[in-house]
């Protein structure tokens, strides 16, 4: 049974506030390499479920918090996140009838595609660590991206079931 | 449409970023401040609960463990002012610029950047406090890294390991010169293209020389850990662990250098611009850690 969506505007603006709390805890930058991206996820999350409220102009705008946060060169990850955001909203209606682990690979080769995006951006920045490609955290945001979805459907829904399928 | 917009800020900001900047700036104070602040709340609640519930046993133990130290360090500090004075007139006698003291201003740690590509931090100073770009940090075991963008609370900090960073250092048990270079990992420098008959070994300390004029000279900058040689090249790399607690050091230094060291040199007769400096190497009366540093005495 799907919730009014109106008593749960609160719930998006929280994950994106606890996705930044994970993205920017003091983790160390090895531990980070393997961490799930977890702003990526909850926007891809909601994106997935409620098209209609995630747009790629909100994208932009939590792409560009992340560049000020991070100190990039404005637009870098604005640019990334509205292109994932948008291809996770064209493909809305296939994705949404997805397995749970099928959505994880989508999930994976988005972040790949968000990655390659950022990585070209900056490549004409100064600050270029060609070492660190950080293609471990495609691979675990796509692990944790099961647990992710199910805890906000359990959030937001109060079931654990899963894509629903109709 | 927001792509476009994207776009359009990576274009100006690698074309003509100087537009941008007042933008990024003002960005930086009220997004990445109270972001960062808000997101370190956790670590700030236990810190504080951890001073709220400590006991008087553990303060007693900690002041007095402080207090010993304090004796040393105020011994140093004695040796240090004599030493000082012996300098200025050796350096009197040689006719150079006299050595002038460092003032600092402590900064709070206010985050790191998350991103693995960049070695980067933010402090908790900015115009407001006169933190100017291109201000060198220490912390209390040697060189951080300069400051590269200025808010007005905030200010962005690059370290000495990012790949895009090099200090002129030099060895500081016979001052032989060189350049390190950031790695990428908080924990490696990297002192490429030394001749393998370069008198540098392991367990060496490496201080900045203050050659180029960002960082100020005589500053601890880290240990030699390594030393690489490939057959086939004729080069060494030389591997430096930086002293300075750079994933850890909570209370930053922002140096204030003493004006009148660069401005101020008595018109050189020989325009040679120092290569008849081979660095007068005075004999390592002051130890090595105080930071009390024979500088290249300019002609």
């Amino acid at each position: 049974m799907l919730l009014n969506p109106d008593r749960y505007w609160w719930l998006m603006p929280t994950s994106l506030i606890l996705a930044f709390f994970w993205q920017f805890w003091p983790l160390g930058q090895t531990i980070r390499q393997f961490a799930p991206d977890a702003i990526v996820m909850v926007m891809l999350y909601w994106a997935l479920r409620r098209p209609q409220h995630v747009s790629s102009g909100w994208a932009f705008v939590i792409g560009l918090v992340i560049d000020i946060a991070e100190g990039c060169p404005l637009g870098v990850h604005a640019l990334a996140m509205v292109v994932i955001v948008y291809s996770i909203q064209l493909m809305n209606e296939r994705i949404r009838m997805f397995a749970i682990w099928q959505q994880s690979l989508v999930v994976s080769a988005l972040y790949l595609i968000y990655l390659f995006i950022c990585n070209t951006a900056l490549l004409l920045d100064t600050h270029n660590n060609s070492k660190s490609v950080m293609i471990l955290t495609a691979i675990s945001t796509g692990f944790c991206w099961p647990a992710c979805y199910l805890f906000l459907q359990w959030l937001e829904q109060g079931t654990l079931r899963g894509p629903i399928r109709p | 449409m927001p792509a476009t917009l994207a776009l359009l800020l990576l274009g100006i900001g690698y074309t003509k970023p100087d537009i941008l900047t007042s933008t990024r700036s003002l960005l930086t104070d009220n997004v990445a401040r109270p972001l960062y602040w808000i997101t370190s709340f956790p670590s700030r609640a236990w810190e504080w609960t951890d001073d709220i519930f400590i006991s008087r046993d553990t303060l007693q133990e900690r002041n007095l463990a402080l207090e010993h130290e304090n004796l040393i360090l105020q011994r140093n500090v004695l040796r240090m002012a004599a030493l000082m004075a012996e300098n200025a007139r050796l350096k009197e006698l040689l006719n150079s610029t006299e050595l002038l003291d460092d003032s600092a201003l402590v900064a709070e740690l206010l985050g790191a950047s998350p991103d693995p590509r960049r070695q980067e931090i933010l402090v908790h100073r900015g115009h407001a406090d006169g933190v100017f770009e291109g201000q060198p940090v220490l912390d209390a075991f040697g060189l951080v890294g300069s400051v590269i963008e200025v808010s007005e609370h905030t200010a962005r900090v690059l370290l000495i390991a990012d790949t895009s960073n090099a200090v002129p250092i030099q060895v500081n048990r016979n001052g032989v010169r060189g350049i390190a270079e950031g790695s990428g990992h908080l924990d490696e420098l990297y002192i490429r293209n030394l001749v393998p008959t370069t008198d540098i070994k392991e367990g060496d300390l490496i201080v900045s020389s203050g050659l180029g004029g960002r960082y100020p000279p005589g500053y601890p900058v880290g240990e030699v850990v390594r030393i690489e040689y490939e057959g086939a090249d004729s080069f060494l790399r030389v591997v430096v662990r930086p002293s300075a607690h750079l994933d850890r050091s909570q209370q930053l230094l922002l140096v204030f250098r003493a004006e009148a060291q660069l401005p101020e040199t008595p018109t050189p007769e020989t325009p040679t611009p120092e290569t008849q400096a081979p660095e007068p190497t005075a004999p390592e009366t002051a130890a090595p850690t105080t930071g009390t540093k024979k500088h290249v005495t300019k002609p």
